[in-house]
């Protein structure tokens, strides 16, 4: 163990009689293990959300998508109160149609902006929790009771990002976006970064992610007060329903074209979740191939860097050979060395990623690439003969 | 196997000194098929406790890979190579790192410092890698004990890219016998040098035999050999 401390020595000499060297592998391996740590975290999430949707226990998810024509709109906003009316008469329908198990999300881009992002909202009722359970760093979950209030202090879930913008327990006064007053927020709990949902209902992207966001929870009983043809259009076509039967869903498409409302249609989540999960493996196969290229040069250039060095340093590891060190020793020194270099690589993955999933996955990448970087030098220096290279380099 | 590790182990605990090492046939080749070039040929050669011997040759005649064998610097030799009863081919790697550090120091003729290291730390070298422990304090003081003996004491600081070839060599030979090796293999150690420097070293080798080492030189130097006891002389790597 002394010995090895000695070689550590060593090992941070080495370094330091080559910071620049050091420095660009450094930032090379930064980038390997960030890209690393990204694909970690698109395949847990990936992951993740095919285990949360197995929530929907087996059953089958309709996705609405509105074909309502441009015309029969106009219509339709031209005879707003009476619209408005049968559109809360179809929500009540779709809410009382008791085979039918639905959620609902829908989100609203607020003025304010933070780190130059536009922060959003999000509505969602109890269902959507259920399904999709999202983890608190702090503070609490929403219970049954926040989705009944219907005055008074909102409670709300706070994106990670924003989370010293709306500090735990401070109450803030924001402008409802459903009904456009002034009102007060309070938050009950900060959500775990990247905290997300697979939005079925929105084909442009897989996931929603709420580190920009607050969610406050839907109390759906109030929704049929609310005199709002985009509100109720907004609820109506964000609701994603689940069911095994898709009878249940085509009740809600007829009940709609009874009421003249809106043209809609039901896709099921195996034909969303196609199109998504297509997308996704897509996005994932060029962050890996990017990754590829980039670590392939990477490692090229950590391999023939510690060659160099290894070349470089002969002499000096004959001259410890010779004072009693053993090849043991010498190889340590050299594994000290990269090691460190991916120590001080792996810190902005500690701070972007915390200590996640994808921080581990990262770690056990770095310890592959720790591997293969030393395979090289190790056996250059572990099939080297002391002497031939004494008269080699040193030419005794 | 058994039975030699048996015996370094009770040598080891003993703290036994080098008495005798003996060489039986050592043959030594480098390359493979025509190209092959034979360094060693049947080298037989028993070295006593407390000699200074002197191997001389010309270039090229294996008098340098006879010393690396010696000094277990070499092991792709065939025959039998004894240090007191341990056939040293049987130990293993870690166990003749061991003797290395232990028993053998080594001077050779462009000294072997490390350039961007500093006097004390090259000297210091050895001591990172032996099993008895110093505090810091008694290692400076085994330092200064030495380097003041060869008159480098004032030099512990400078790196070593800063010395002249007198100073370097001192340094060398302060590193090589740092752990009190019973054993110093000088290769050379006058061959980068001047008259003066040379004879000064020479002198301190051969003070350092009276001390009791046993000093091997390699050279081509018959000046040098005049500090010895006796010279092995070696040609196209046979001993004659």
């Amino acid at each position: 163990m002394i010995h090895i401390l000695g070689q550590f020595k060593y090992a941070l000499k080495d370094i330091s009689a080559n910071k620049l060297s050091y420095s660009i592998l450094c930032l090379q391996m930064i980038v390997v293990l960030l890209l690393t740590g990204f694909v970690s975290l698109q395949l847990i999430n990936a992951n993740n959300y095919n285990k949360s949707l197995e929530k929907l226990d087996g059953k089958q998810a309709y996705i609405s998508i509105d074909k309502t024509t441009a015309e029969k709109i106009s219509y339709l906003l031209n005879n707003e109160q009476e619209s408005i009316e049968k559109m809360k008469e179809l929500y009540l329908f779709m809410r009382n149609n008791s085979k039918t198990r639905y959620y609902t999300i829908i989100s609203y881009l607020m003025p304010e902006k933070h780190n130059g992002r536009q922060v959003v909202e999000y509505i969602a009722n109890e269902e959507f929790f259920d399904i999709f359970n999202q983890e608190v760093i702090a503070g609490r979950k929403f219970i049954s009771k926040d989705f009944e209030i219907k005055n008074g202090t909102i409670p709300i879930l706070v994106g990670y990002n924003l989370k010293d913008k709306y500090q735990l327990n401070n109450i803030y006064e924001i402008t409802d976006s459903i009904t456009g007053e002034t009102q007060k927020y309070k938050v009950v709990g900060i959500l775990k970064l990247n905290s997300s949902f697979v939005d079925l209902n929105n084909q442009q992207t897989n996931f929603t992610y709420f580190n920009d966001g607050y969610i406050r929870p839907l109390n759906e009983n109030m929704i049929v007060t609310y005199n709002d043809f985009s509100v109720l259009d907004m609820v109506i076509n964000n609701t994603v329903f689940i069911s095994n039967n898709e009878l249940d869903v085509n009740s809600i498409k007829n009940k709609s074209d009874e009421l003249g409302l809106f043209s809609l249609e039901f896709i099921t989540l195996d034909e969303s979740l196609k199109i998504i999960k297509e997308r996704e493996k897509q996005l994932i196969v060029y962050e890996i191939i990017i990754l590829s290229i980039i670590l392939i040069f990477s490692l090229m250039g950590i391999i023939s860097a510690l060659l160099e060095m290894v070349s470089k340093n002969m002499p000096e590891y004959y001259i410890h050979l010779k004072c009693g060190a053993t090849h043991f020793l010498i190889i340590s020194r050299i594994i000290i060395q990269i090691s460190l270099v991916m120590i001080i690589s792996y810190i902005p993955v500690i701070v972007i990623f915390k200590f996640s999933l994808a921080t581990l996955y990262t770690f056990i990448f770095t310890l592959i690439i720790i591997f293969f970087t030393l395979i090289f030098p190790v056996w250059k220096l572990k099939n080297s003969d002391i002497s031939d290279n004494l008269r080699k380099e040193l030419q005794f | 196997m058994e039975i030699e590790k048996l015996r370094y182990k009770r040598q080891f605990k003993k703290g036994v000194t080098i008495l005798m090492i003996t060489l039986k046939n050592i043959s030594r080749a480098y390359g493979k098929g025509k190209g092959t070039i034979h360094a060693l040929r049947n080298v037989n050669l028993k070295i006593n406790a407390g000699e200074m011997v002197a191997i001389m040759g010309k270039s090229g005649s294996g008098k340098t890979t006879l010393l690396n064998t010696i000094g277990l610097l070499d092991n792709s030799f065939e025959g039998e190579y004894f240090i007191n009863d341990i056939n040293v081919k049987k130990l293993s790697e870690k166990q003749k790192a061991f003797y290395r550090n232990e028993f053998f120091g080594f001077v050779v003729q462009d000294f072997a410092l490390i350039e961007k290291y500093t006097v004390f730390e090259n000297i210091k070298i050895p001591f990172n890698y032996t099993k008895k422990r110093l505090k810091k304090k008694e290692l400076i003081e085994r330092i200064e004990t030495i380097t003041t003996k060869l008159g480098i004491n004032d030099k512990l600081k400078e790196p070593a890219y800063n010395l002249s070839g007198g100073q370097r060599q001192r340094v060398a030979i302060a590193r090589a016998i740092i752990n009190n090796p019973n054993i110093i293999l000088a290769d050379e150690p006058t061959g980068a040098l001047d008259s003066d420097n040379a004879k000064e070293i020479m002198n301190l080798l051969k003070r350092l035999n009276n001390e009791g080492k046993t000093i091997i030189v390699v050279t081509h130097d018959e000046e040098v050999s005049k500090y010895c006891d006796y010279v092995i002389n070696i040609k196209d790597g046979e001993i004659i």
